[in-house]
């Protein structure tokens, strides 16, 4: 991996286009996208179920790559890394939030946010773990299994988690989605105080227009195609 | 129905369960049931009456003659050990004279060539004649029709025989029991005064007429001092050899069983898991509870009919094995008439209980729990509480062992709770050091962090399965390596000075002429020591009644003739560790015991022992006790005295030496030369040992190795069973930005670990347990194979790791890339 380059757009696509292979013809999600999304903003995506919102959010963190077009992020071409490459980019500047959570059922609160951490060799991984729990509340869970704690405590230490790396770019998938109005206005709070603090970009998709309405920016996927929120 | 019908993929492993646990039952209750053939007919054999006695000298003719009567079957056998001699080779046999009325009870099955068909004689052979076992027959390297010689006399070889009636030994191994007839005896010369015989009159007829002889032989004057043994006493001896043949294959069923019935238990949970969806659907569109258990019912006794057939023909495959391989420890030579029907049909009985008692909770719980839930992808194990499916297990289990033993299989719950024990134990240690491990994963680098928190993820179980894993892994390394580690200790106890002849029963005349033969082929034996024939009859001067006697070694020794010994100075290599030894000019009667043999006989310094020789009697006071080093190999006794207490009492010289292997053919053909000596080829008793203990250990090897495959089909169920939940890891770490190859170097390590460690643990505790034997028990330096004790660990890694990859594999390479499994973790499947 080179050094990331500091560049003013995170994230830029162009003319990407996406369909799942099927036997007979291949059903087309995305067509002919074209999308940039300015290094320390916040994007909101909404959409429809089915409307292939996590499919482009899988595509612009490089988990699968387009059939067409091509997507930068961070600077970096996706389809010119390889397989290691992308995980690679991953790691070091991506942070994830996903509706269910997805904590590691055998790891303590704590062990969940330092595990990442761990994996990139930080040498103070257990200290900013720890920060980034206080920082979303759980101090006192920090060594409760995820079975122990609530819908809305899980979510926070997903995005300790996400948090403590301190990623350039932080894609969340209904991050709300699992959670009663309480929790969700509080993670929704939780998520732009941090994502400000660390001036990361976050990438939102959701069919809430509620949590949409406080990214900076905002774009509907319908049909294959993005239009410009109302 | 097609068998992809029947069994789905992810059934698979109940299958393999059911046919496990059909083999390892069938297999162990036939090979059980062959044991206990096996002895009860050696134990008939060496019976051969309703009433025997016993002694150690001829029965005098006056009582021979009294109970002589028209209704009474009656028979005299000689029995002693001495050499025969074929061309060059010789070999040490257990002679046994019968009289004309032998056998008085039962048959002889005799053969006149190895493949020919046998024939039930009730004759022993004419005179002239002489039947041999077939190991006989091939050591000596004749043939049926072959001349050999015994003593003075030869004989000619007419017949095979494997069991006899009253004919069989502790010794068969080493010297194989020889028929001649009892009017022959006189011819051969080897019996003399105080020769070492055993003289049996056996006795069969009315219950009246042998209490009658009981009676005499008991009141005759004067005393005859003989044994009395009645064919129930001899039962009840047989049922505890029985009883201890049947500890360790207790230990090993119940052992299979545990491990077996959890695998079962673990497969079933799996495949519940397979079917809650297709269930779900079926309760949502309205069928019935009632329809829906028939119809999961019917499918899975034809699953069950499967697993049940093909694991009866294994087992039955693994008996045959097993039984072969045993054939050397079956003195009937293979032959014991054994039907397998009963045990394969009681292991099937049991075996089937055991599955569809696993199946139950599964069905209970898909049918308890709403169609909605069982839409939902969560791990089965999150649904119900643990202590139920515990408590489920446990009563099925106790049902199914209650009815393997009333229908007679083997068990007891003395053993039964002592393999429990040691599975539990060994589950104890494996969880604390898992436990104790998992409290600094993270104290290290991530990678170690990762695989100790996700070993601990179902700690309990994979605790058992690690301890189950290590207790195989350590009897079949102690078994394959240790074992023959320990024989090879055994053979290098002996220097190359050791002596590896013995010479018995020479005649204080021969013992000069002996001694120059000897010399003339330059061999050096070690003094000549005298060997008394003795019995102890009294202690300080009171008369002993073995039937008041209450230690079991000191009835045994008032019951039975002594070897004692006389000598004016102290053996060399002797230890005195109490008291003092005699000068060699005392004119005391003095003894000197084996500080081990006056432990287990209850004797003391100071006391006075009283013993019998050929009719007179000698006292002597216990006035030392000796270490021995038996490993010299030159003759030695527990007993030594001084010489004037056994002055011109009848005895013969015994005698060892090392000879190289050119003289072997030489010292063979002595007893020709000198018909009253036995030659004892040390070196072919130990091969032969060495033989027995390898065929010994390997069948019992292919017994642990079925526990072997149960336990680690149960390593496979425990990973299989959490395949989902590592499947969804697995996702997220690839949307985390981990490589491919560290998640493949991650699972790797994971299974790898399991066996490692197992292996590890069981190659240490076999190589302790091998030094323990051979450095406390038998007083050997302890060889360890090495080679054995590391590719332990390497194997067992090996199993694991393929297992827990075979385990994961419809997880890792269901889908078509890990991309597409990212990608639902999106979608949020």
């Amino acid at each position: 991996m080179t050094p990331m380059p500091a560049c003013p757009l995170a994230i830029e696509v162009q003319k990407v286009s996406y369909g799942y292979p099927t036997s007979g013809a291949p059903i087309e999600i995305l067509r002919e996208i074209d999308l940039s999304i300015e290094s320390g903003s916040s994007w909101g995506l909404l959409g429809v179920s089915g409307a292939g919102k996590t499919t482009l959010l899988a595509l612009l963190a490089g988990l699968e790559l387009p059939q067409a077009g091509s997507i930068r992020l961070l600077g970096h071409d996706l389809a010119t890394l390889t397989d290691d490459g992308r995980a690679d980019l991953r790691l070091q500047s991506v942070g994830f939030v996903f509706q269910t959570f997805h904590l590691l059922a055998s790891l303590t609160a704590l062990e969940n946010v330092v595990f990442p951490l761990r994996l990139r060799r930080l040498p103070d991984a257990v200290d900013r773990a720890r920060s980034a729990l206080t920082a979303v509340g759980l101090e006192h869970r920090l060594h409760h299994r995820p079975s122990a704690l609530s819908g809305g405590e899980q979510q926070r230490v997903a995005l300790a988690r996400a948090f403590a790396g301190s990623p350039r770019v932080l894609f969340a998938d209904e991050p709300t989605g699992n959670l009663d109005a309480g929790n969700a206005e509080r993670i929704t709070e939780l998520l732009f105080a941090l994502n400000a603090e660390q001036g990361s970009t976050l990438v939102l998709a959701t069919h809430d227009h509620r949590l949409v309405e406080r990214c900076k920016s905002c774009t509907v996927l319908e049909a294959g195609s993005l239009r410009a929120a109302a | 129905m097609r068998w992809g019908r029947l069994f789905r993929p992810g059934e698979i492993p109940f299958l393999v369960g059911m046919i496990l646990v059909t083999a390892a039952l069938s297999s162990v209750t036939l090979l059980e049931g062959r044991f206990q053939q096996t002895l009860i007919r050696r134990t008939e054999a060496t019976f051969g009456g309703a009433l025997r006695l016993e002694r150690s000298e001829p029965f005098p003719a006056p009582f021979l003659k009294s109970v002589r009567g028209p209704l009474l079957k009656e028979t005299r056998l000689v029995r002693f050990p001495t050499v025969v001699v074929h061309g060059k080779e010789s070999h040490l046999v257990e002679l046994n004279a019968v009289g004309s009325n032998y056998p008085v009870v039962g048959t002889v099955a005799l053969r006149r060539s190895r493949s020919g068909g046998a024939v039930d004689l009730r004759r022993g052979p004419v005179p002239g004649h002489v039947w041999v076992t077939p190991e006989l027959l091939d050591a000596l390297k004749a043939k049926v029709g072959s001349r050999i010689t015994i003593g003075y006399a030869t004989f000619r070889i007419t017949a095979l025989f494997n069991l006899a009636p009253a004919i069989s030994s502790g010794l068969s191994l080493f010297a194989p029991p020889l028929i001649l007839n009892g009017v022959d005896l006189g011819r051969t010369r080897l019996t003399g005064t105080e020769s070492r015989i055993e003289d049996f009159l056996l006795a069969a007829g009315p219950a009246p007429l042998l209490a009658r002889l009981e009676r005499k032989a008991r009141t005759w004057h004067p005393a005859l001092d003989v044994r009395i043994v009645t064919a129930q006493e001899t039962r009840s001896r047989t049922e505890g050899a029985i009883g201890r043949a049947e500890r360790f294959l207790n230990l090993t069923i119940t052992g299979t069983l545990l491990l077996a019935f959890l695998a079962l238990l673990l497969s079933a949970w799996d495949q519940a898991r397979l079917e809650r969806p297709e269930v779900a659907l079926l309760r949502a569109w309205g069928l019935r509870r009632g329809p829906l258990l028939r119809y999961l019912t019917r499918r899975r006794l034809r699953q069950v009919g499967v697993g049940l057939s093909l694991g009866a023909g294994l087992g039955f495959g693994l008996y045959r094995l097993i039984a072969a391989l045993t054939t050397v420890l079956d003195p009937s030579g293979g032959l014991a008439p054994h039907s397998p029907w009963p045990g394969l049909a009681r292991s099937v009985v049991v075996a089937g209980l055991l599955a569809l008692a696993s199946l139950v909770p599964s069905w209970l719980w898909i049918l308890e729990t709403s169609p909605l839930e069982n839409f939902r992808p969560v791990s089965p194990t999150h649904s119900t509480p643990v202590w139920r499916r515990a408590l489920w297990a446990g009563f099925a289990l106790i049902v199914s062992y209650g009815v393997w033993t009333i229908l007679g299989g083997g068990g007891s719950l003395r053993y039964t709770a002592s393999a429990l024990a040691v599975l539990v134990g060994t589950t104890l240690i494996a969880f604390l050091m898992f436990s104790g491990l998992r409290r600094f994963a993270f104290q290290g680098p991530a990678d170690l962090g990762w695989v100790i928190a996700s070993l601990n993820r179902r700690s309990v179980l994979l605790s058992f399965t690690l301890g189950s894993l290590t207790l195989v892994v350590c009897l079949l390394t102690f078994l394959l390596g240790a074992r023959t580690s320990l024989f090879s200790g055994y053979q290098e106890m002996f220097s190359a000075k050791t002596p590896n002849w013995f010479l018995i029963g020479i005649e204080p005349g021969e013992q000069s002429g002996l001694a120059t033969a000897l010399a003339r082929h330059h061999l050096r034996p070690a003094p000549f020591a005298p060997l008394y024939i003795a019995r102890w009859i009294a202690l300080n001067g009171k008369k002993l009644d073995p039937s008041r006697i209450t230690n079991p070694r000191e009835r045994f020794w008032a019951l039975h003739d002594q070897s004692v010994s006389a000598a004016p100075v102290l053996p060399v290599g002797d230890r005195i560790v109490a008291g003092h030894f005699w000068r060699n000019d005392s004119n005391r009667h003095e003894a000197s015991l084996v500080r081990g043999f006056a432990r287990v006989s209850g004797s003391a310094l100071g006391e006075r022992l009283t013993y019998r020789i050929a009719g007179r009697e000698f006292t002597v006071r216990v006035t030392n006790f000796r270490h021995v080093r038996w490993d010299r190999m030159t003759p030695n006794f527990f007993v030594e005295v001084t010489p004037n207490a056994v002055v011109d009492l009848p005895h013969t010289e015994i005698t060892s030496l090392r000879a190289p292997p050119a003289a072997r053919g030489w010292l063979a053909r002595l007893p020709r030369l000198f018909p009253g000596v036995s030659t004892i080829d040390l070196d072919q008793i130990i091969r032969e040992l060495g033989r027995v203990l390898t065929q010994a250990s390997e069948a019992v090897s292919v017994l642990l190795a079925t526990t072997g495959v149960a336990a680690l089909l149960l390593a496979y169920l425990v990973v299989a069973v959490t395949r989902e939940e590592r499947a969804r890891e697995l996702t997220l770490f690839r949307t985390l930005g981990v490589r491919r190859r560290r998640i493949r170097t991650w699972l790797l390590l994971e299974f790898g670990l399991l066996g490692l460690i197992s292996g590890i643990l069981g190659s240490g505790a076999a190589g302790l347990l091998g030094a323990y034997e051979a450095q406390s028990l038998l007083h050997l330096r302890f060889h360890p194979d090495w080679q054995v004790l590391v590719l332990a660990p390497v194997v067992t890694t090996g199993f694991t790791l393929v297992l827990g990859l075979l385990a994961m594999a419809p997880a890792l390479w269901r889908a078509r890339s890990l991309y597409w499994r990212a990608l639902r973790a999106f979608q949020e499947l």
